[in-house]
């Protein structure tokens, strides 16, 4: 009995994992579509790099459904699933914002480049093990923890890529530059917009995020914040969004320092998602525990 | 009137100022994430910390508790209650229409229907103000003062880590079963340590009715960690297939329970069974389950004598030249992976500690000690006579608590209305022109479900 439920669990994950290998592959596939529409500017080449991406999404949304069922539970739980979650919904999040922006491609770059990063760091790095709960994530705020926070991440990789697709695109229009994209002096800023709109969207959730952790820890550990780097990151994410979207209100901070905020918002959302335990073996300085997801 | 004109409260009345103050604060986090807090100086230097004068002379191990910071989250605090003071009186004042109106949308008025009404009864706005330049008529929550009211949030949350701060505490207690304790916390809340005031024993009592370890079944995968095997598997280049395989050690932990029952005035409270995540709260103090605590009776040579060891501590065994060690003592449950239960069979495993030349201890497995058998060691037969397992309990004063939770939903709700529900604002007039009347309006939306282009469809829609 129990042999044949462990050769069932290694053969589901056999299938998981090679469909999961693919999946990263598509990413890769869009990524260098992306690539070549930046220099054959053929919309052509943007446009099979977005229906490949729907494609990869849909199989990718039924990759995590398929781990869901494989254990059993929400598949939230290890760095090797969050990450999956999180390559995702960034691609997702993209497909979303982008599907108004007929001819605008660039943003797709760093998109499909972080969830092609994040598939193949969770594929040859991570354990892929489905593994039993531990005490202390078997709560009622671990899931709803982990899917918000993580969806605002997402939010927050779409937005810093318009931004950066702005910075670049912008000065091209200034020049007179003939060829910008699919970007004019018409429908940049209402661009540039999507970007504000989308960390709107992601603040509530990221600040779901910090208070769920917050009232989870009290339950789990007896003290709902204890400075431990990963808390101290998600926080200092957090204060550096209220910063963007406090400069967003002042008409003169509306340009170049509210963009660099928003770009400063997703390096330490990076940071804290997977730069913790970086920044501590770089440095040598000893760190508190680091939670595993 | 006065003070309202005066610099320093324009100061603090500014937005840039919550801009300067939240990046201060950012910095002081990102020190505190650099350095390890709660630490002790002695582990740093002992851990190779590279800043041992900075750390001493700016309590960086102690960051969020230093005077520096604690007047730059002051100010932030002081910043947050003048802008919202200010807010309340603009938003308490009289709403005038933007002293010029410029119409954006012209539309054709074809209906005979009273355009109020249409505003109204058809489209669900109110009516705010009207003179004789044109009325403003509004629909959905107010998003002015949804955005008060998370600031308020989070001021009040101030208010909740400042409640903390003076007054929270946090100890320990280790109970036996069938023991009943009464705590005497060793520690106090800032403000109590700073008039002295010495912590008072619970008027309660906690006895530890049951301690139930439980235990998962957990399969390890046969799975290459190395990069490029695991392509080769993927790619199919290596023939050898992924397997699940149930380990001699492949015990995970799945719960600690405690069933505590608690005595006041020495009769029957209450009772719960707390696990992690799963707290008692009693009297204003919460328990948690923290840890356990797990003790042997050995014998050697089946002497009666039986020999006190902690389980993870050293002991010194008579006889045995080398101190051992005790670890991974399972008892209670098993659950296993094919859906059934077992009682598992006490063991522990069993270290030798040997001293290695540079004067380093080094552990050696020596094996498993069933309950009920006997393991060898240096020609000496060791049993385990007797086992117990004690509950750690943490716990803690914190009066902060509830008010974050109040403060916390406040913020999350009304942040989430002001950005996601749509509001809805529009400025119109009717005038005559060359005999036909014309609808002009300027519409300004705010929330991420508003729909501008929508809502002008329908007012054309209605005038027709
Ligand atoms: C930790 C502190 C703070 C947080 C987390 C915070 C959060 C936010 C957020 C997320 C927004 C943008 C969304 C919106 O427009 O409603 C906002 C807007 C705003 N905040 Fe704050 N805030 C903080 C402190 C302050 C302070 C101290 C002031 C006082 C100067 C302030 C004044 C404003 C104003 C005037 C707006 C524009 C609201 C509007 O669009 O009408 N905030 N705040």
């Amino acid at each position: 009995m129990l042999e044949t439920i462990l050769s069932r669990d290694a053969f589901l994950l056999t299938i998981e994992l090679k469909i999961f290998w693919l999946i990263a592959f598509g990413y890769g596939v869009c990524l260098f579509l992306f690539f070549a529409h930046l220099f054959t500017k053929k919309n052509s080449i943007g446009n099979a790099a977005t229906g490949i991406l729907w494609g990869v999404v849909v199989a990718h949304a039924a990759l995590i459904l398929f781990r869901t069922f494989e254990a059993q539970r929400a598949p939230f739980q290890t760095l090797y699933e969050s990450l999956s979650w999180f390559a995702w919904s960034a691609s997702i999040t993209y497909l979303y914002a982008a599907r108004k922006w007929k001819d605008v491609y660039l943003a797709g770059i760093p998109v499909t480049l972080l969830s092609m990063s994040a598939s193949l760091y969770a594929l040859l790095s991570r354990n892929p093990a489905v593994e039993p709960l531990s005490p202390p994530l078997q709560s009622w705020w671990f899931e709803y923890h982990v899917i918000l926070a993580f969806l605002s991440y997402a939010v927050f990789v779409v937005s810093c890529s318009i931004e950066l697709v702005y910075l670049l695109i912008k000065p091209r229009l200034e020049k007179g530059l003939s060829y910008n994209y699919g970007l004019d002096l018409d429908n940049i800023e209402t661009f540039h917009r999507t970007s504000f709109k989308l960390v709107l969207f992601g603040f509530p959730l990221l600040t779901f995020g910090v208070f769920s952790g917050a009232a989870w820890a009290n339950d789990a550990w007896g003290r709902y914040w204890s400075w431990d780097p990963k808390e101290t990151w998600s926080l200092i994410t957090w204060t550096v969004f209220a910063m963007y979207l406090h400069a967003m209100t002042i008409p003169k901070w509306k340009g170049l320092p509210a963009s660099m905020f928003n770009i400063l918002g997703f390096i330490c959302m990076m940071m804290t998602f997977l730069g913790v335990n970086w920044l501590a073996k770089l440095l040598g300085i000893p760190s508190l525990h680091i939670y595993a997801v | 009137m006065q003070i309202r004109n005066r610099w320093l409260y324009k100061k603090f009345a500014s937005l840039k100022t919550s801009i300067l103050f939240l990046g201060l604060l950012s910095i002081f986090y990102l020190v505190g994430t650099i350095f390890p807090q709660g630490g002790d100086i002695e582990d740093y230097i002992k851990e190779g910390g590279r800043f041992v004068l900075l750390v001493k002379i700016f309590g960086l191990l102690d960051l969020f508790s230093t005077p520096l910071f604690f007047i730059t989250a002051f100010v932030l605090f002081i910043n947050i209650f003048i802008c919202s003071y200010e807010r309340f009186l603009a938003l308490t004042s009289e709403t005038q229409i933007d002293t010029e109106f410029i119409p954006t949308h012209t539309i054709q008025l074809n209906t005979k229907e009273n355009i109020d009404n249409i505003f109204i009864k058809k489209l669900g706005f109110k009516k705010i103000h009207s003179n004789q330049t044109a009325a403003i008529v509004a629909k959905g929550l107010s998003y002015k003062w949804l955005t008060w009211l998370y600031h308020i949030g989070v001021f009040l949350c101030f208010i909740g880590f400042f409640l903390t701060y003076l007054f929270a505490f946090e100890d320990e207690v280790t109970i036996y079963p069938n023991e009943t304790k009464t705590i005497l916390p060793s520690k106090q809340g800032r403000l109590q340590k700073l008039f002295n005031i010495k912590p008072k024993e619970f008027p309660f009592k906690i006895q530890l009715a049951e301690f139930i370890t439980e235990y998962n079944q957990m399969p390890s995968i046969d799975y290459p960690k190395d990069k490029l095997s695991r392509l080769a598997i993927a790619l199919g280049w290596q023939g050898k297939p992924i397997t699940y395989k149930i380990k001699d050690d492949s015990y995970f932990p799945k719960d600690w329970k405690s069933r505590l029952i608690v005595y006041k005035d020495d009769k029957f409270a209450y009772i719960k069974t707390i696990e992690v995540n799963e707290p008692l709260k009693y009297g204003g103090i919460t328990f948690y389950q923290s840890a356990f605590k797990q003790d042997l009776k050995i014998t050697i040579d089946n002497s009666p004598l039986a020999i006190d060891a902690e389980v993870d501590k050293e002991a010194i065994l008579p006889g045995i030249e080398n101190s051992i060690v005790f670890r991974n003592l399972r008892v209670g449950t098993l659950f296993k992976k094919d859906g059934t239960t077992e009682k598992i069979i006490p063991s522990v495993d069993v270290y030798i500690v040997k001293k290695t030349t540079n004067d380093k201890k080094e552990k050696e497995k020596a094996g498993k000690l069933e309950f009920g058998s006997s393991l060898t060691i240096e020609d000496k037969a060791i049993g385990i006579k007797e086992f117990k397992e004690a509950t750690i309990l943490s716990y803690r004063y914190d009066p902060g608590v509830p008010l974050l939770w109040l403060a916390g939903i406040m913020v999350l709700v009304t942040m989430a209305l002001r950005v996601y529900s749509a509001w809805y604002r529009i400025i119109y007039r009717v005038d005559e022109e060359q005999g036909a009347p014309l609808l002009k309006l300027s519409i300004k939306t705010r929330g991420l479900l508003a729909d501008e282009e929508g809502m002008v469809r329908r007012v054309r829609h209605y005038a027709k």
